[in-house]
């Protein structure tokens, strides 16, 4: 049996699709590419895919990870050649390969990397925002709220947090997407994060769109590696709210951007693709 | 200074995807280098619009056009109207998210009268003015089309002009006129006035209408000589040569119809008397086997959906069904792609295909008696006995099936409280039909479920001189009926009852057969906040009732007079083919209770074959 593994992006054009709708985009795509998908058995067979980490409606990323079981083996290469013609440059496979891990990529995250956007009242410097991040990492615990179908109860997200850093955003100034004739837009810069949300942010200028509640100059953004998965995961909107509460004035979320995702290998995180060991 | 739509907003709707586009198969053109500017619309969700076929195809047909970009619009559900109206952010297209208010077109697609309210909403929200007369010249024109537009009357002052018929051709040649008048510094009025004379197109403000003392109309004549007189449906006479596109846009989201629909012929050869689509849609004409298998496999991989359904007005009267059913599950099968077979009627229904249809997989198996005694049954013409469905049901029950779904109508033209009572009777019976499958031959679960609507009199078939009942008297059918299934206890913890609201179809036979006078009440019901009026949690009969009486008019005159042979309607004026005599002869044959054989039997010169391109006729 032969199981390929894929990277894919999740663009802005698509990020308000539901994780549900994600897979169903994916098996219509396969279909459309006759990609030898194994089905499962039954009077409604549907395709042994599984995916990684399921994305917030609204979240982009350049970090998704699917798990695609053949009926025939076939070539990662082709896989994702094939597959791609069939797919919006929106949510485009990146790098695919032979799965060789026992676990199937929903089993196996650990964590994740975000890039978060946010934008607060008063402009603040660098060297304030690091000083924030400096104090919230001293912080022996940090209690949220949580709501769940018990209730609301309180969670120490704390030990959830590995890693928060300020980022700065380079980038120059991205082509403006040309659309012509009968074709679909133009793609997202897959490879550069920083890019990415430069380009969003351009775009959050045009004089046409509605201007935000928050002042666009004030944004500024946030890496960070949280826990995610099975076992023990923290969303990216807690985080936010947190650093928020924290920052001690009005902001707001602007955006969040997946920019990796982990797998747990023996105590270390390690890449979903060739199981790399990262840290 | 209005805006667009930002991700704040959308992070704070239901179902954000409902507004930004982006689906496969969905088209991108440079607004700047085309010269018309088309806001197809959709008077309701996005989930329901995307499900509509004609959408797809006049979409298609119009991207087509180097000189013409077409975008879809849905109306905005309710969290974000609110939100655009505090924000100020006019209605947008969703391809390129630009108000619609500086296209050249807005066209509407009239499915349904309950979704009046939406197109003037819809309007209002992009900045358009609703009434025809207050538009400028930078203003887009106001079209429309679809079923409801035969009797156009209550859009009258609402919208510039509509096309009847079927679209595919009547759209280019409206666009290649207004091509040419963009050129010159020429008027509005000047357009329509070079638009009038294509076939097809009406231009209700070209039309005076005179009413008699007692409200009925009197005349409805052409301001000028020029104009014709009576405007006829167009159709396309061959669907095989008939434009299809190549790729159908696939929705991210669950959309109420979301799957391939091959479309098998138009037209019924039925003419069941209360069904406008038998009348309106005619003559019969059908697609080929091999055009179907072509078209259902280029859909396929264009696609790629995991579902198959076959939609047209009777699907099992199609002449090839077979062949085409057996085609499809042998092309489609290994591809793990589902066969559904919606309204087949109950008299052709075969185990065989059934069978076949279920080894891919098993879906609800729908039949649609509509009137509980064969007496009602022959007043509408509806060919079909109690023995047809016992055996059909005796036939599905043996195949495994367990769910039936059975469709009713009350308050048809003659119906007694023994044809009421009969529609418990039949319910009944599926139930025995059930018990004498041998336990272990059987499977289990029996649930029947009955639905009723209320029968709402409309153009152009032959119960258009017909009364509706009167609110009060339909619903005393109605709980007769829910009475009268749980009698038999034994039998009715099988049969779920669901049934309408009588105030909908009291206001859909209204604007059914309604002409100018009802646009006010449109307008006024709308100001007080109707929209989405088909949608239960929205409508508010008590404000629809406020606007009549405000406006003084009375639904009743509308709803439940039955008219005289000789009383001039409202739609008169329009010709879809089928003749006011023929429909005049069949509303006589009801009332005698004869039945009229199908077109395939014997053509009964109902006036369609003159369109030309009828199979049948």
């Amino acid at each position: 049996m032969s199981v390929i593994r894929a990277k894919f992006i999740r663009g802005e054009e698509i990020k308000y699709i539901s994780h549900l709708d994600l897979m169903k985009a994916f098996e219509r795509a396969i279909r459309r590419a006759e990609i030898p998908i194994a089905y499962s058995q039954g009077f409604n067979p549907h395709p042994h895919m599984v995916f990684g980490l399921p994305l917030s409606v609204g979240v982009t990323s350049q970090a998704e990870y699917g798990d695609f079981e053949l009926s025939q083996p076939m070539n990662a290469g082709e896989f994702m050649g094939t597959l791609n013609k069939e797919l919006p440059p929106w949510l485009k496979i990146i790098e695919a390969g032979e799965k060789r891990s026992g676990n199937n990529i929903m089993a196996s995250i650990a964590a994740a990397c975000y890039d978060i956007l946010l934008s607060s009242e008063l402009k603040t410097s660098r060297a304030f925002i690091e000083d924030k991040i400096t104090e919230l990492l001293m912080k022996p615990e940090i209690t949220v709220k949580k709501t769940s179908k018990r209730g609301i109860r309180e969670v120490d997200i704390r030990p959830m947090i590995h890693r928060v850093s300020f980022k700065e955003l380079n980038g120059d100034n991205c082509e403006q997407r040309k659309d012509g004739g009968l074709c679909v837009g133009g793609e997202p810069p897959v490879s550069d994060s920083g890019l990415w949300l430069k380009k969003y942010i351009d775009g959050l200028s045009d004089p046409k769109l509605l201007e935000p509640s928050w002042p666009v100059e004030n944004i500024f953004c946030l890496s960070v590696l949280l826990s995610a998965g099975s076992s023990q995961n923290l969303k990216p909107e807690i985080f936010a709210d947190a650093f928020l509460e924290l920052l001690g004035q009005r902001g707001g979320l602007v955006k969040i951007h997946r920019t990796e995702l982990f797998t747990s290998l023996g105590g270390n995180l390690a890449s979903p693709l060739d199981n790399g060991v990262i840290e | 200074m209005s805006y667009r739509v930002n991700d704040e907003i959308l992070q704070s709707v239901e179902k954000p995807s409902r507004y930004t586009g982006n689906e496969w198969n969905s088209i991108r053109k440079d607004p700047l280098a085309v010269k018309i500017r088309f806001a197809f619309c959709f008077p309701d969700l996005y989930e329901v619009g995307m499900s509509h076929l004609g959408m797809k195809i006049l979409y298609s047909i119009l991207n087509e056009r180097r000189d013409t970009y077409c975008e879809r619009v849905f109306a905005p559900w309710v969290d974000m109207e609110s939100r655009m109206r505090e924000h100020n952010i006019p209605l947008f297209a969703l391809e390129s998210q630009e108000p619609i208010a500086g296209f050249d077109f807005v066209g509407f697609t009239l499915q349904y009268e309950m979704c009046y309210t939406n197109i003037l909403n819809m309007l209002d929200l992009a900045g358009i003015p609703i009434y025809s007369s207050d538009r400028g010249k930078d203003h887009p024109f106001v079209c429309a089309g679809g079923p409801c537009a035969y009797n156009a009357e209550p859009l009258a002052d609402i919208v510039d002009f509509f096309m009847m018929g079927e679209g595919e051709e009547i759209i280019n040649e409206v666009m290649d006129v207004y091509s040419k008048w963009k050129e010159e510094d020429a008027t509005r009025e000047d357009f329509l006035n070079r638009i009038v004379n294509i076939e097809g197109v009406y231009v209700p403000g070209f039309y005076r209408v005179e009413y008699n003392d007692d409200g009925t109309v009197q005349s409805v004549t052409p301001m000028h000589s020029r104009y014709p007189e009576k405007v006829r449906k167009r159709i396309m006479k061959s669907l095989d040569e008939a434009y299809f596109p190549d790729k159908l846009i696939v929705p991210f989201s669950d959309i109420v119809h979301d799957r391939i629909m091959l479309e098998l012929f138009r037209g019924c050869i039925r003419g069941c008397r209360f069904c406008q689509a038998g009348f309106v849609y005619r003559p019969v004409r059908e697609r080929t086997v091999p055009k179907l298998l072509e078209l259902a496999e280029k859909l396929e991989s264009c696609t790629g959906y995991e579902e198959i359904s076959l939609t047209s007005l009777s699907t099992s009267d199609y002449t090839g069904f077979k062949e085409l059913a057996e085609g499809l599950i042998d092309k489609m099968e290994h591809k793990k792609v589902n066969l559904s077979l919606p309204s087949l009627r109950i008299d052709s229904f075969s185990l065989d295909l059934m069978e076949k249809a279920q080894k891919v997989r098993k879906s609800g198996l729908t039949f649609a008696p509509e009137a509980g005694t064969q007496r009602l049954r022959d007043v509408i013409n509806k060919g079909v006995t109690e023995q047809d469905l016992i055996n059909s049901v005796e036939m599905a029950f043996n195949g495994g099936w367990s769910g039936v779904k059975l469709y009713f109508m009350l308050g048809l033209p003659t119906e007694t409280l023994e044809d009421v009572e009969g529609i418990a009777r039949m319910g009944g019976m599926v139930v025995d039909a059930y018990m004498r499958v041998p336990r272990e031959k059987r499977a289990k679960g029996l649930n029947i479920n009955i639905s009723t609507s209320f029968f709402v009199p409309k153009p152009f078939t032959p119960f258009q001189w017909e009364a509706q009942d009167t609110m009060d008297v339909l619903l005393q059918k109605q709980k007769f009926l829910k009475d009268s299934i749980l009698k038999d206890r034994t039998k009715s913890k099988y049969i779920k009852y669901s049934w309408h609201h009588s105030e909908l179809s009291l206001l859909e036979a209204v604007f059914a057969r309604g002409d100018r006078r009802v646009g006010r009440v449109l307008v006024k019901a709308w100001e007080k906040g109707c929209r989405f009026d088909s949608w239960g949690e929205h409508f508010d009969y008590g404000k629809w009732a406020q606007a009549f009486e405000e406006c003084g008019i009375d639904p009743g005159f509308y709803a439940n007079r039955k008219r005289e042979y000789d009383e001039v309607f409202p739609w008169d004026h329009i010709d879809v083919g089928v003749s006011k005599e023929f429909l005049k002869r069949e509303n006589e044959k009801a009332y005698k209770e004869e039945l009229t054989p199908n077109c395939r039997t014997q053509c009964r010169n109902c006036g369609a074959s003159g369109l030309g391109g009828g199979d049948f006729c």
